[in-house]
């Protein structure tokens, strides 16, 4: 026994020698002799059965009667008759021993394809580079498949890497803790796909030298069947027709080698035989050939799956990419950190990957096993479902990431453009309906869990009051500029941040408060402002993630409130949203699809009702959705799958629960469901919270109602003390511009009744700009000033008070010069020489005429600035103000009140014909105003010093001026641009007319 | 700074009026009749300083001062709930309260003998005003005291404050008791000569027309003074109440004034209230808006001054001023106005402005009214000149006769000759004069034509 072991063993060596070309030493070499050693003693030559052996060579015959063989069948029939005949050795003579049989069966064993070969040549030589290719194979996949392999060390993420990101991590607390598992079910994510990468490796460095090394460099073609030929045909009929036909020197390769390689290719292999990488691209070789596939046939077959490995190639890049410099960013903090919707949308498109990848395993078992007929052709066929979803996810990627990467810096565009163009990609395919139906299996839960981060931002944001965004990915930012205590806060704290930040320089707030200082400008900027705004909100649209846009308003604005509300610290305890926004999404999102499928289960037919008890737990739930709503078997592969991979998650159930959208169902639909209703109950929560806060506590009314009182005179006894001594004082021609008494003045005019506002309101004169030809402009340069607490400014802005100033400029003077008429003492007039005096005759007349004159011109001026004044006290500022309690009352949040105070103080601007557009009107009320204080200094010179041509001047004057106004008035309440203007023109108008 | 004002209260008829118009204040303002502010008064937001001051024990005080020449109606004041009201200082009653007996020179001659206690009291009170806006005289023009000596005070305020406005209630007689007091032609246009020269602003009160609403409206026969009473005291404290109750406008006299009064002559105002009831518990509850106040408040008979129909003259309105109390949406008014002028209600003068100006004012809310909104007109109305005529047909009468003159020729004003009468009136006629001229067309060169027919 010993002997014959020894003989064996030396046997043995020799044929691993002679089939593997491993060398005595090489570690390969025990392995194969355990192998050969193993089979030989306990697994396929232990006894032969001589009927099977039989059996082979009679199912050996057929073959080759099939190949068109049959003498050679005959040959082999008769040829192993006289084996069997033959005596084995000289003593023993029987025949069919055991002992031929076991020659038979080793000689069978040993021709792997018989039916190739010309049986007069020798057989063993030639089906040994099968029998090799096919051993190694099987034993290097079944590494690949059943362990870890050999080395488990081999992937690239050592220890120290873990350790030391642990420690920064722990360093980095300012990252929220939600971007650390995002990092972690991340790298989970990287493991689970370097067990497959590192071994392309691993199979690079240990096996492929061998495999190639070792490669004949002309492959003898082994069969002679003219179909295993046709490259040589086709090469010999070049030839033959193209005498310049120089024959390129090629590879040979079989089929089952190309196909393996691409297959390695396609699962994120860098180098090959095949393909080459050069830059991120792989190149297909072109110096290949196979046996029965011409060269230009195989060039396209194998350049398609090049274009496949392009794209596997780039999203792994990608994928590394992202990984290097998410964990990057933990050692050195000045990168710039990689935003979280890509870390997602790189983990979701790792899963896709991963999937992918399963599915080339199987098929290279398929492959490798050799039990069914694979060729390039099929093997493309069955992938072709998922290069399909590659090529989606490519173009995804295409679009989402790669082709907006000229401004890496900026990951706000990254970011949101990427889920924009997943969510329109979902759109798109969910229109095709029942044509994608596998589309968007794969697409919503990559865009869902792409989501996530960016749902976790704005829950943040309008739940906490913390806009956490390390990336800058978020399409809002915070512009640090402006603190929260600032009254710009509301209008520049937060940017829809699109190329830069540096847009916040010349942002709203200053453009409003430009009102007060030129008059002539003022409508320009207006102007310019709305246009700006515009334009601004037309460049923000394009950055906003489509499926945000709806409610982007809305998020913008609760974001403010909740930080407002962070500000104020009233925060506490008042908003509380205990489930994230995510979960919440996810969970409503089920119960969406458990609603909308009800129906279905009722029609389907016969679902079992106890099912629906159940329906509430998660998990029986979504066995329960598979039971009633999947009619498609795919989809249902996929949930089953989901549930199968992803049971360890439970909200990624949900997510994948998502897939069973089928193509009726809208996916806005879904949104509009699941997703907007939650945040837009968060946002109005906010907003009606801060509102209400801003109403109790910070008495926003009392604010607004000081407003009214002050600037517009609603306190009309106050105000009326406060300007009577300073009209005597102006009507006197004294010194009345001393800050110091006007403050005092004021102060005890608000005493009595408003005293709370005694220390906010103060104030002062201003040097006037404008040059003062009409003794009416004196009062320009008085203006109010309310200090309004914070964070009532936010709505009461100085811009506000500036057109609030503006306004009560122009009731000042509308007072003084009603003030001038109403003090004009008959008496003052007519000196009392007059009555007395009446030696002059001729005198007395003009005087007398004069004196009637004068009276009735006050009366008619008196009247006109009467009309005046009640307009726009009561039908103006007084309508205005309660059309403005009525908005704010019904305002639900900030940007409503400010947008209503806003409004009412443009509609009081333009009522009060301070607006360009009532330039005219302006300059004529202006004019009578004027006049009024004009004719007050010519009433008190008394009648003598009154010259005829003066007073008709100014009768004159007035004449045009009543006339003009009276008949604009009509005109315009005709047009009916102004119908409250009807009363005033109605009231202008003489009682002859 | 509250812009104060005086009132004098002079004779029997404007010591009750007063005392009526003070009982009317206190109950708006939530005052006691002790002058101590109700306890569900203190948050008012109302002026309670334009008629009142408060004393250093916090008392309210009202700046009025009581004039009579004889002690009855001022006793009875001080009889009343309202005594410890007035400041005892401010009271002044003749020492040897004989009353000047219905003759205006009597009352006249003693308001010269008095006038240096009764100006210690009025300087007295106009010291303690910041900036004192005008005095507010309530008296008859008919009796004695409130006609003499009002005469007398006007004349005398007007030369002391030449810049102080001088409104007066005054109350013209029942014509239908005209023989109460037989003299009353006399004294009536001795004292509206001294309205029309002296006074920025007459408030005409005609007993008559008080006598008829009373009748005809209220539904009450035989009205008794102090019905008659509350009805001047609802006008008197309605047209201040835009100075009580401070609003977006009109917050002082002058300005509610200043409009209504064309020619420094043309002062005398009629007045109009609706709705009227007599006690708060009357049954006729009216539909009250805005447009219905303002109609009926340019109807006649709604008028508190009679006028006699004169065919040949067309009377119209100078001006009107209302003043709406009440929740009131300024745009309800301006609609109304719109639609009294398109149904032309109200005839204007041809040659001026022609409108109706509208005062907004809010109502007491320590007072319950059965009506959301009252309004009360102002209207300066050339038929008023009708008063003045038929005063001077009286006039004419007596003087015909020469009737009942020997009682003025006692006085040193008549003693050597009865000038003043005939001075009186030529002045009072000149007003006339100057009503009928103010509803034509050629007001406007009025003065000269009458310069001209002056000379020619």
């Amino acid at each position: 026994m010993a002997a014959w072991r020894k003989e064996f063993e030396k046997d043995a060596k020799a044929l691993i020698r002679c089939t593997t070309g491993f060398q005595e030493e090489d570690e390969h070499f025990s392995t194969c002799l355990e192998f050969v050693t193993s089979n030989f003693r306990f697994h396929r030559f232990l006894d032969v059965d001589s009927h099977k052996v039989d059996r082979i060579i009679d199912g050996l015959c057929d073959k080759y009667t099939v190949h068109s063989k049959a003498d050679t069948a005959d040959t082999l029939r008769g040829l192993i008759l006289r084996l069997l005949e033959l005596p084995i050795t000289q003593e023993k003579l029987c025949s069919k021993s055991d002992t031929h049989y076991s020659v038979l069966s080793l000689l069978l064993c040993l021709s792997e394809t018989p039916t190739s070969v010309d049986f007069q040549q020798q057989v063993s030589a030639r089906t040994q580079e099968e029998k090799d290719s096919f051993d190694w194979t099987s034993y290097l996949l079944e590494g690949i498949d059943i362990d870890t392999g050999p080395f488990p060390d081999t992937p690239p993420w050592s220890d120290d890497d873990e350790d030391e990101n642990d420690n920064t991590s722990s360093d980095n607390d300012s990252l929220s803790t939600s971007n650390n598992q995002q990092v972690a079910s991340l790298r989970k994510d990287l493991y689970a796909e370097q067990g497959w990468l590192p071994k392309a490796d691993w199979l690079k460095n240990n096996v492929m030298t061998q495999y190639w090394s070792e490669r004949p460099q002309t492959m003898e073609l082994t069969n002679t069947h003219h179909t295993a030929n046709l490259t040589n045909i086709w090469e010999m009929h070049q030839y033959s027709s193209d005498p310049f036909y120089k024959c390129a020197d090629r590879t040979p390769l079989t089929e089952t080698q190309a196909m393996r390689e691409s297959l390695w290719t396609l699962g994120g292999c860098r180098q090959s035989f095949l393909y080459r990488c050069r830059e991120h691209k792989l190149l297909l070789m072109n110096n290949i050939k196979v046996s029965h596939i011409t060269p230009d046939a195989l060039q396209s077959i194998l350049q398609k799956l090049a274009w496949y490995g392009n794209i596997t190639l780039s999203l792994h890049h990608m994928i590394d990419s992202v990984l290097t410099r998410s964990f990057s960013c933990h050692d050195n903090s000045t990168s710039e950190p990689v935003s979280r919707t890509q870390q997602a949308f790189t983990s979701a498109l790792l899963r896709c990957l991963q999937d992918f990848n399963k599915k080339l395993a199987s098929l290279e078992r398929r492959l490798v096993s050799q039990e069914e007929l694979v060729t390039l052709s099929t093997m493309i066929g069955t992938l072709q479902e998922q290069f399909g979803e590659l090529e989606m996810l490519y173009t995804v990627y295409h679009l989402g990431v790669a082709s907006p990467s000229t401004d890496k810096t900026n990951d706000v565009l990254t970011a949101s453009r990427l889920l924009s163009v997943l969510y329109q990609n979902i759109l798109q395919f969910n229109t095709l309906g029942d044509a994608a139906h596998t589309k968007l299996p794969l697409l919503l839960p990559l865009w869902i869990q792409t989501l996530r981060p960016y749902l976790e931002i704005i829950d943040g944001w309008v739940n906490k009051g913390n806009l956490i965004d390390p990336a800058r990915e978020f399409i809002i930012q915070r512009n640090g500029n402006v603190d929260v205590f600032h009254e710009d806060f509301w209008e520049s704290a937060f940017l829809v941040s699109n190329s830069s930040v540096h847009q916040a320089a010349d942002t709203p707030g200053s453009s409003l408060s430009q009102i007060s200082m030129k008059e002539t400008h003022q409508e320009e900027n207006l102007h310019d402002k709305n246009t700006g705004k515009e334009e601004r909100d037309h460049q923000e649209e394009e950055f906003i993630p489509v499926f945000l846009k709806s409610v982007f308003k809305e998020i913008i604005l609760a974001g403010k409130s909740m930080e407002l509300l962070k500000a104020l610290g009233k925060m506490g305890g008042r908003v509380e949203f205990p489930v994230p926004l995510y979960e919440e999404f996810v969970e409503s999102l089920k119960v969406f699809l458990d609603v909308s499928d009800a129906p279905d289960q009722t029609c389907t037919g016969p679902s079992p009702p106890d099912h629906v008890g159940t329906a509430q737990f998660p998990s029986t739930m979504l066995h329960r959705v598979l039971d009633t709503a999947v009619k498609d078997s795919l989809l249902e592969k996929n949930f089953l799958k989901a549930i199968v991979t992803d049971s360890s998650e439970p909200e990624q159930d949900g997510t994948r629960s998502a897939v069973l959208l089928e193509g009726s169902q809208p996916v806005q639909l879904a949104l509009q469901r699941c997703l907007y209703p939650h945040i837009l109950q968060r946002c109005s929560t906010v907003s009606r919270l801060l509102v209400e806060l801003l109403k109790t506590e910070y008495q926003l009314e009392d604010y607004l109602q000081a407003m009214h009182k002050f600037f517009l005179m609603e306190a009309g006894d106050a105000m009326h003390n406060f300007y009577t001594p300073l009209f005597a004082k102006l009507s006197a021609g004294e010194e009345w511009q001393d800050v110091s008494v006007l403050n005092s003045q004021l102060h005890s005019a608000i005493q009595q009744h408003h005293s709370q506002h005694a220390d906010r309101l103060s104030v002062t004169v201003e040097a006037s700009q404008v040059e003062e030809t009409q003794p009416i402009d004196q009062l320009q340069c008085l203006t109010l000033c309310y200090r309004v607490p914070w964070p009532v400014d936010i709505v009461i802005t100085s811009a506000c008070q500036n057109v609030y100033n503006q306004v009560f400029q122009f009731l000042l003077q509308l007072k003084w010069a009603k003030y001038c008429l109403d003090e004009l003492k008959f008496a003052d007039l007519s000196c009392p020489d007059v009555q007395t005096d009446r030696s002059v005759e001729s005198e007395d007349v003009p005087a007398r005429q004069k004196q009637h004159r004068m009276h009735l011109l006050r009366l008619r001026l008196l009247h006109f600035i009467n009309a005046l004044h009640s307009y726009f006290m009561t039908r103006i500022l007084y309508t205005t103000a309660l059309e403005f309690q009525r908005e704010l009352s019904e305002a639900s949040d900030l940007n409503r009140v400010i947008e209503a105070h806003t409004a009412f103080l443009t509609k009081l601007y333009q009522r009060c014909m301070l607006h360009k557009k009532a330039g005219l009107l302006k300059m004529a009320v202006r004019r009578m105003l004027n006049m009024a204080v004009s004719f007050q200094t010519l009433w008190d010179h008394g009648l003598h010093n009154i010259s005829l041509e003066s007073l008709e001047t100014m009768e004159d004057e007035f004449q045009k001026c009543n006339d003009f106004l009276g008949s604009f008035f009509i005109n315009m309440s005709r047009r009916g641009s102004f119908p409250h203007m009807e009363s005033l023109a109605l009231s202008l108008r003489m009682g002859s007319a | 700074m509250p812009r104060e004002i005086i009132t004098l209260q002079l004779g029997q008829c404007g010591n009750q009026i007063g005392m009526e118009f003070w009982k009317q204040l206190c109950m708006e303002h939530g005052i006691s009749p002790e002058g101590i502010l109700e306890d569900y008064a203190t948050e008012g937001t109302d002026r309670k300083d334009v008629f009142f001051y408060q004393a250093d024990d916090e008392h309210y005080i009202p700046r009025a001062v009581l004039l009579d020449l004889e002690p009855r109606v001022i006793n009875t004041i001080l009889n009343s709930p309202y005594a410890n009201l007035y400041n005892p200082e401010n009271i002044y009653m003749s020492t040897h309260g004989g009353g000047a007996g219905n003759n205006w020179a009597s009352g006249y001659a003693q308001g010269e003998k008095v006038q240096e206690e009764v100006f210690d009291i009025i300087d007295r009170e106009a010291d303690g005003s910041d900036s004192l806006e005008g005095f507010v005289i309530c008296h008859s023009i008919a009796g004695g005291t409130g006609s003499g000596m009002g005469s007398y005070m006007v004349e005398k305020l007007n030369d002391r404050f030449p810049k102080k406005l001088i409104q007066t209630y005054s109350v013209f007689p029942n014509q239908d008791e005209i023989s109460d007091v037989v003299v009353q032609p006399y004294n009536s246009l001795l004292t509206l000569k001294r309205l029309t020269q002296n006074a920025d602003c007459v408030v005409v009160l005609d007993n008559t027309a008080l006598n008829r609403i009373a009748v005809d409206r209220l539904h009450i026969q035989n009205p008794s003074f102090s019905q008659i009473n509350s009805l001047v005291s609802t006008i008197m404290s309605t047209s201040t109440t835009t100075l009580r109750y401070p609003g977006y406008m009109n917050n002082d006299l002058i300005g509610l004034i200043a409009s209504l009064i064309p020619t420094p002559r043309l002062h005398f105002l009629m007045t109009g209230y609706t709705p009227l009831t007599t006690d708060q518990k009357a049954a006729s509850v009216r539909k009250t808006t805005v447009l219905d106040v303002m109609r009926r408040l340019l109807q006649p008979k709604n008028m508190m001054v009679s006028t006699d129909r004169i065919r040949h003259i067309n009377h119209c309105f100078i001006s009107i001023l209302n003043i709406i109390q009440g929740e009131v949406d300024p745009t309800q008014v301006h609609k109304s106005l719109q639609r009294i002028r398109e149904r032309k209600l109200a005839q204007f003068i041809p040659w001026g402005p022609a409108s109706i100006q509208v005062a907004l004012s809010r109502k007491s809310p320590y007072v319950q009214s059965a009506h959301r909104v009252s309004g009360l007109m102002l209207a300066n109305h050339t038929s008023i000149s009708s008063l003045f005529e038929r005063c001077l047909k009286q006039y004419d009468k007596l003087r015909k006769r020469e009737a009942f003159l020997e009682q003025f020729r006692k006085e040193n004003m008549f003693k050597e000759n009865l000038d003043e009468l005939d001075n009186s009136r030529e002045v009072v006629q000149q007003l006339v004069d100057e009503y009928h001229a103010a509803t034509r067309p050629d007001y406007i060169s009025w003065g000269a034509q009458e310069a001209a027919e002056g000379r020619s």
